[in-house]
C-alpha cells in the first residue's frame, strides 16, 4: 500500500515555488458557452430551447480535468450520483429517475451500455471532453431510448484558427492518486486534430470504519484508466467537411469490500474501443450531416471468492443522416433517419443476443423575427426489430425579454427501451417487456440584473415528470425477473443563483443551487405493498451546494459546500442513509509568459472530514489533498 | 432544605419502585423468554447491512425488532442466512459478513464471532466441540473449533455449494444444490463425522436444496429440480443406514420458486414445504398433496417454521428485498390468526 502522503511534501514545495512566481491574469471564461445557432447541421445545440441546460463552469471544470464525470456532476442541482467510492461504478439519475434514465452522448452518439442500460461515469473522464453540459428534462424524441430524465452531453472544440497548443495535466494527492493528461491541438482552415491521452491511477486505501465499529483501510480498492481519444476534421471546401474520431479506454478497477464485507477478491476490467466518422455539408439554407459510428465494448468480471467470472462483449453499429433546411426566414425544418445495430456476446447469455432499431426523427422549428420567441416540435419513432414503440412527440418553447429575462417551457414524451439483460438473462429475462415511458413537462425561468458593481442572475425551474412500466427485478412466480410493473411520479423544482461583483482588480462570485425532487412509486403488483406512495430509494427530497470564489490577478480561490438530505435505502422508506454536508477549498495560481502558460493549483477535499455515503455501506474519503499542474504552449494564428 | 432534599428523594425511590413492574418486564436484560415467542430472522438487503432478529411474543403479539443492535448497540450483519439453537446459544450465520456471530439467546448479547472465509450458510454442531459451516461458493464444508472459535479445517467437497445438514449416527448428510453454471448435481452427500471427509453419496433427485429428520430417523430431502433440462424436483426419504432412497414423491412441474423450504414439526411426523405455496405431508403419506395448505395469494412465500405444540405454520414475506416484509402466522389447518411487520426478507424462524 503506499502512503497517501508520498506525494504531499514535494508538490507542496513545488507548488510554493511556482504560487511565489509574478504572473498575469490568465484569462478564464466563467462558463462554456454553446454558440448559438440559426441553421446547424447537429441536433446537439439549439434544438431544446425550452429545456433548463446546465454547463459546468469552466473554472471548477479546469480543477476536475484530471478526475471522472462524476465528480462534476455531483455538485450539480437536479441530479444524484451514486457513486460507489475508490473509482467504482457511479451512474446519475436526474430529477428522481432512475441511473438508466439519463442518456450520455459523445457528440450526440450514446455511451450505454446495450446490457446494462447505463453509461459508468467512473470511466468518462472529464480530461478528453472539452465540454460537458447536462440537459433536465426528456430528450427522446431527439435521443431516442434512455433520454427519459434528461441528458448529459459531452463533446470537443477543435482548433480552426490556425496553429496548435500543447498543454500537459498532471495532479497527484492522498492515496495514491495521479492522474496525467496531454493534449495536442492543431490545425488550420482546412485540417484539425485533437489529440489527448490520459492516465490515471489510485490506490484508494482511505480510512473507514467498518459496520462492526473496525477501524481499517480500505483494502483491494486499487485501479488503473487509460485513454487516448483522437479527432479529425478535414475541411475540403467551405461547404463539405469530414470528422474521423478515434477513442480507445482501458480501465482495471479492484473492487473494495462493502463496510459490511471484511475482505474482497473482486476485479473488473472494461475496454472501450469506438470510432465515429461524419461528414457535414453547409449550403446557404440547408445543412447535412450524415455519420457512422461503431463502438465495441468489453466488460470481465472476476471475483475468486463468489466464483463468479464473466466476460461480456458488445458492439454496436450506428448510422445517421440528417437533414435541416430553411424554409422562410425564422423557419426551419430537420428530418433523419436512424439505424442502430447492437450484439452482445457475454458468458452469461446462451445465444447471441442482437438487435436492430430503426428510427425516423423530424423537428420544426420557429423563431420570431424580433428573436423572442424560439418554438421547436419534434418527433421520433422507433422501431426495435421491426416492432413499433410508442411515437414520441416533443414541444420545447424559449421567450427572451430585453437581455435579462428569459422563460422557457418544454413537454414531452420519453422512453427507454428494456435492457439486453431484462431482455435475455438466463431463464428470467424477459422479451415480452415493454419500453418503460411516460410524459414529462417542465419551465423554467431565468433573471439577470446589475447594480452598480453586483450583477446577478437567478433561475427557477419546475418539473413534472410521468413513468409508466418502469421496470423492476422481483421475485415473480417463484423467480426473480424483471417486470413492468411500477409506475412513478416525480415532480419537483430548483432554484439558483449567481451573484458577481467587482472588487478593485478582483472579483467575488457566490453561488449557490437548491433542488427538491418527491419521486414516487404510485403503484405495485400487490396494492399491501409498503413501497406504495413512498419516496424512491437513492432520491434525496432536499439537495443543494453553494460555492464563494474570489478571483484576482492570477490567484483564485474557492470554497465549496454540497449538501444532500436524506436518502431512503429502502422502498418502504424504514430505513436512510443521513444527510451530509461536504466542503471543498481550492486554490490556484495562473502565470503566462510569451506564448507559455501556466497553472498550478492545490485543492482540499471533503474539507470538514463529513463521515458520508452516497450509496450504503460504501465508504467515501474523509478530507483528502490534491496538487496539479497544467502547463500550456500556445501559438495560435 | 436538606428535609425536602431527602423527601424528595424517598418519592422517587418510592415511584421508582411502583413502576417497575410494569415499565421493566426484562430487569435482567433478557429480551427472550423460553417458550414465550419466535425468532424470525430477517435475512437483510445484500451489502445494505440490515440482517436483524424480531421477536414476537406469543402472549401478546407485540414484535420487538432487532435484538442484536437493542442488546450490542451495533448492527448484526449482512445476509443472515441462518440460525442454529444450541442450549442457551445461537449461532447467527451472516453470508455477506463471513461470520457466525454467536449470542446469548436470552439476552441476544455477542459472546463472539467466527470468521469464516468464505460465504457461510448453515451451522450444524457435532458432539466434540465441532461443529460444520456449509458454503455456497468454496466446494467446502468448514470444520470449526468452537473452543477456538476458528476454522481448523475445510472438507473438500465436489460440489461448489454446500447447503443444509442433518446429522446421523456419525455422519452428516450435506445437500448440494446445482450451482450457477455448473453441471446439474443429483447427489446428496455424506461426510464422516471422526475423519471430517467425504464418504458416500446418495442419488436423489435434481438439486438437493434442503433437509429433515422424521420421528424414526429417516432423512427427507427436498430437490429443486433442473431448470434448463426442465427435470422437476421431487421429496425423497431416505434410510441413513444403508443409505438407500425409500421413497420418491417427484413434482408434477418445474414450478418450484426461488428459495423452497422444508420443515417438519416438532413430533416429526408432518413435513411443510414450500412449491410457490406451502402444502403439507405427513411422512407416511404415499403420495404428495394436491391442494396447499396455504396459498401464496401472490405473496412471495419465504420463510418456514413449525411452531413447537400446537403446530402453527409461520410464514414469511420476501418482497422486494428492500422493504421490511409481514410474518404470518397460522393454525395447522391453515387459518390465518395474526401477522406482523418484521425486518427485511423474513427467511426463518426459530423457537426457543
Amino acid at each position: 500500500m503506499a502512503d497517501p502522503r508520498r506525494y504531499s511534501l514535494p508538490c507542496i514545495l513545488f507548488c510554493a515555488m511556482l504560487l511565489s512566481l509574478p504572473g498575469h491574469l490568465i484569462s478564464q471564461a466563467d462558463t462554456i458557452d454553446i454558440p448559438e445557432v440559426t441553421v446547424t447541421a447537429s441536433r446537439v445545440n439549439g434544438w431544446q430551447p425550452g429545456q433548463d441546460q446546465r454547463s459546468i463552469d469552466s473554472l471548477q471544470l479546469s480543477f476536475l480535468k484530471t478526475e471522472n464525470l462524476s465528480e462534476a456532476l455531483r455538485r450539480q442541482g437536479g441530479i444524484y450520483v451514486r457513486d460507489y467510492g475508490a473509482g467504482n461504478i457511479a451512474t446519475a439519475a436526474v430529477r428522481g429517475t432512475a441511473a438508466g434514465h439519463t442518456a450520455v452522448l459523445w457528440n450526440g452518439l450514446p455511451l450505454q451500455d446495450p446490457m446494462l442500460g447505463l453509461s459508468d461515469l467512473s470511466i468518462l473522464p472529464l480530461f478528453l471532453f472539452d465540454e460537458a453540459r447536462l440537459a433536465l428534462g426528456g430528450g427522446s424524441s431527439l435521443w431516442g431510448s434512455g433520454a427519459l430524465g434528461g441528458a448529459i452531453h459531452l463533446g470537443s472544440r477543435l482548433e480552426q484558427k490556425g496553429g496548435g497548443s500543447l498543454s500537459y495535466q498532471g495532479e497527484g494527492g492522498s492515496f495514491g492518486y495521479l492522474g496525467q493528461g496531454l493534449r495536442l491541438n492543431c490545425g488550420g482552415s482546412r485540417f484539425s486534430n485533437s489529440t489527448k491521452l490520459f492516465l490515471q491511477s489510485a490506490d484508494n486505501d482511505y480510512p473507514y470504519q467498518d459496520i462492526f465499529g473496525a477501524e481499517r483501510r480500505l483494502p483491494h480498492a486499487g485501479n488503473r484508466q487509460m485513454g487516448a481519444l483522437q479527432e479529425n476534421i478535414f475541411r475540403f471546401s467551405r461547404r463539405h467537411q469530414v470528422g474521423v474520431y478515434l477513442w480507445a479506454h482501458r480501465a482495471g478497477r479492484d473492487i473494495p469490500p462493502s463496510r459490511v464485507q471484511p475482505a474482497s477478491q473482486a476485479h473488473q476490467e472494461d475496454e472501450a474501443l469506438r470510432a465515429a466518422l461524419d461528414w457535414k455539408w453547409a449550403g446557404a439554407r440547408s445543412s447535412w450531416i450524415t455519420r457512422l459510428a461503431a463502438f465495441r465494448n468489453r466488460l470481465r468480471y472476476d471475483d475468486p471468492l463468489t466464483n463468479t467470472h464473466s466476460d461480456s462483449r458488445t458492439r454496436s453499429v450506428l448510422a445517421e443522416a440528417e437533414g435541416t433546411r430553411n424554409l422562410f426566414p425564422g423557419l426551419d425544418v430537420k428530418g433523419g433517419l436512424q439505424f442502430n445495430y447492437l450484439e452482445a456476446r457475454s458468458d452469461v447469455y446462451p445465444g447471441l443476443p442482437r438487435q436492430g432499431r430503426w428510427a425516423v426523427f423530424s423537428a420544426l422549428r420557429w423563431e420570431n423575427p424580433g428573436r423572442q420567441w424560439l418554438a421547436v416540435i419534434s418527433g421520433r419513432q422507433e422501431w426495435v426489430d421491426g416492432k413499433a414503440i410508442p411515437f414520441t412527440p416533443s414541444l420545447s418553447l424559449r421567450w427572451k425579454k430585453g437581455m435579462g429575462f428569459e422563460a422557457g417551457l418544454s413537454a414531452s414524451r420519453n422512453y427507454r427501451l428494456p435492457t439486453f439483460n431484462d431482455l435475455y438473462w438466463p431463464n428470467v429475462g424477459n422479451p415480452n417487456l415493454r419500453p418503460e415511458e411516460g410524459w414529462n413537462q417542465s419551465l423554467y425561468l431565468k433573471m439577470g440584473k446589475q447594480w452598480g458593481a453586483w450583477k446577478g442572475q437567478a433561475q427557477l425551474s419546475g418539473f413534472n415528470y410521468n413513468v409508466e412500466d418502469w421496470i423492476m427485478w422481483l421475485p415473480e412466480g417463484g423467480l426473480f425477473r424483471p417486470e413492468n410493473v411500477r409506475q412513478v411520479w416525480s415532480r419537483g423544482g430548483s432554484a439558483q443563483l449567481r451573484l458577481v461583483r467587482q472588487l478593485g482588480r478582483g472579483r467575488l462570485t457566490a453561488e449557490g443551487n437548491y433542488s427538491y425532487t418527491r419521486s414516487t412509486n404510485e403503484r405495485s403488483r400487490r396494492a399491501s405493498d409498503p413501497a406504495v406512495g413512498q419516496q424512491l430509494i437513492y432520491v434525496p427530497l432536499h439537495q443543494g451546494s453553494a460555492s464563494l470564489s474570489w478571483q484576482r490577478g492570477g490567484w483564485y480561490l474557492s470554497y465549496l459546500q454540497e449538501w444532500a438530505g436524506r436518502t431512503y435505502i429502502l422502498s418502504d422508506n424504514s430505513e436512510a442513509l443521513p444527510g451530509f454536508s461536504v466542503g471543498a477549498l481550492r486554490l490556484s495560481r495562473g502565470w503566462s509568459w510569451k506564448l507559455f502558460s501556466g497553472r498550478v493549483y492545490v485543492k482540499v477535499e471533503n474539507l470538514w472530514g463529513e463521515n458520508y455515503e452516497l450509496v450504503a455501506n460504501r465508504p467515501l474519503p474523509g478530507r483528502y489533498y490534491r496538487v496539479g499542474i497544467n502547463l500550456e504552449w500556445n501559438k495560435t494564428h | 432544605m436538606r428535609i425536602s432534599l431527602l423527601l424528595a428523594l424517598a418519592a422517587t425511590l418510592w415511584l421508582s419502585n411502583c413502576n417497575n413492574d410494569d415499565e421493566t418486564p426484562n430487569p435482567t436484560g433478557n429480551l427472550v423468554e423460553a417458550g414465550a415467542g419466535v425468532l424470525a430472522i430477517n435475512e437483510g438487503g445484500f451489502n445494505d447491512g440490515n440482517a436483524s432478529v424480531s421477536y414476537y411474543q406469543f402472549e401478546d403479539g407485540a414484535l420487538q425488532q432487532d435484538l442484536f443492535a437493542e442488546a450490542n448497540g451495533r448492527p448484526l450483519g449482512d445476509i443472515l442466512q441462518s440460525m442454529t439453537l444450541v442450549g442457551d446459544k445461537g449461532y447467527l450465520v451472516l453470508n455477506n459478513s463471513q461470520r457466525v456471530e454467536v449470542v446469548d439467546i436470552t439476552t441476544f448479547e455477542s459472546e463472539g464471532v467466527i470468521e469464516i472465509p468464505g460465504s457461510p450458510r448453515y451451522f450444524l454442531p457435532l458432539d466434540n466441540g465441532l461443529a460444520y459451516v456449509s458454503d455456497l461458493f468454496g466446494s467446502v464444508v468448514h470444520l470449526v473449533d468452537l473452543s477456538e472459535g476458528a476454522v481448523v479445517q475445510g472438507i473438500a467437497m465436489p460440489q461448489g455449494w454446500t447447503e443444509q445438514m442433518v446429522k446421523a449416527g456419525d455422519v452428516v448428510f450435506v445437500t448440494c444444490p446445482t450451482s450457477f453454471g455448473q453441471a446439474p448435481n443429483r447427489q446428496l452427500y455424506v461426510i464422516d463425522t471422526e475423519s471430517h471427509t467425504l464418504v458416500d453419496s446418495v442419488d436423489v433427485g435434481f438439486s438437493p436444496t434442503a433437509l429433515v429428520q422424521d420421528a424414526g430417523g429417516m432423512i427427507w430431502v427436498l430437490c429443486s429440480g433442473d431448470f434448463d433440462l426442465g427435470a422437476p424436483g421431487g421429496l425423497y426419504q431416505l434410510d441413513p443406514l444403508d443409505k438407500t432412497v425409500l421413497r420418491s414423491f417427484p413434482f408434477p412441474d418445474n414450478n418450484i420458486g426461488f428459495a423452497p423450504r422444508l420443515a417438519i414439526d416438532e413430533a416429526g411426523q408432518q413435513l411443510y414445504y414450500t412449491k410457490i405455496d406451502l402444502y403439507t405431508l405427513p411422512v407416511d403419506a404415499n403420495a404428495l398433496p394436491s391442494e396447499p395448505v396455504i396459498p401464496a395469494d401472490g405473496r412471495d412465500l419465504y420463510g418456514l417454521g413449525i411452531e413447537p405444540g400446537a403446530g402453527n405454520i409461520w410464514l414469511g414475506e420476501a418482497g422486494d428485498y428492500k422493504s421490511r416484509q409481514m410474518i404470518y402466522r397460522y393454525s395447522k389447518d391453515g387459518s390465518l390468526l395474526d401477522s406482523a411487520l418484521a425486518g427485511v426478507a423474513p427467511s426463518g424462524f426459530y423457537f426457543y
